[in-house]
């Protein structure tokens, strides 16, 4: 929970957040910032790449739910992609698959923002 | 093994420290260990944002054999809040029907098999049961 990190990557529009380590109520800030460079940037097709998040708390899945309404009016979306079984289990307990594209690799969460995918 | 933590958000990376060297302590698998973190993490956040104007610090403590976590959290000046009994989040509701909070403690229940509250003059106690798989 004290070390964690994001990475800014892109390929084509879409933009790619590696997010490593640990995201918890002390580091959901720095998720929020690299979201909001993202919104400032207008990049809002995004991909979180959590291949590297080693566990996520509640206030971490928050810092989505806050943004993502947002995002999609503007025509964009958050696809997370890669997650560790763990990471995985603890948006899945929150019904998040519902509410996000959750897909297992970066490739798939790309090809989501292709047009005949969108 | 148990440890007194202030009331703030930014006590989480003293909190994640004192897990790790409980973790070790117990031999605790990474299973286990990510169950402990997200319980601890969950509560004292919750005991921060809803009673941070509390006098006293928060205790943390936790016992483990071979076939139960115990997780205690105890604030000593607190307003009652029974965590066993918040509404039950709907984690069918679509996005826009979603209330704002209760993820934690809905994380809290299903990580954890027993979820025990008490609140006596104002001290707020929180004992946390999991059962460990053993080889058995």
């Amino acid at each position: 929970m004290s070390n964690f990190s994001v990475g800014f990557r892109s390929s084509g529009h879409v933009q790619i957040l590696d997010l490593k380590g640990e995201l918890d109520a002390h580091t959901a800030s720095e998720l929020e910032a690299a979201i909001q460079k993202c919104q400032v940037n207008r990049q809002v097709h995004i991909v979180i790449n959590g291949s590297s998040l080693m566990y996520i708390s509640s206030a971490g899945l928050g810092v989505f739910m806050a943004y993502i309404e947002e995002i999609r009016e503007n025509g964009g979306d958050i696809k997370i992609a890669a997650l560790q079984p763990k990471v995985y289990n603890v948006f899945d307990l929150l019904g998040f698959p519902m509410l996000f594209d959750i897909v297992d690799s970066e490739v798939d969460a790309i090809g989501k923002f292709e047009p005949s995918n969108a | 093994m148990e440890q007194h933590f202030g009331r703030h958000i930014d006590e989480l990376e003293a909190i994640v420290s004192f897990l790790d060297r409980v973790s070790t302590e117990f031999g605790l698998d990474s299973g286990a260990k990510f169950v402990l973190n997200m319980a601890v993490e969950e509560l004292y956040t919750n005991m921060v944002k809803y009673n941070g104007e509390g006098a006293d610090d928060i205790l943390i403590g936790v016992e483990c054999d071979q076939s139960s976590l115990v997780i205690h959290l105890v604030d000593f000046d607190s307003k009652p809040f029974d965590y066993s009994e918040r509404e039950e989040v709907d984690i069918h509701a679509s996005l826009h029907d979603r209330k704002p909070g209760g993820l934690g403690i809905h994380l809290v229940k299903r990580f954890m098999d027993e979820v025990n509250y008490q609140y006596k003059d104002r001290k707020t106690s929180i004992k946390l049961v999991k059962f460990l798989k053993t080889n058995a």
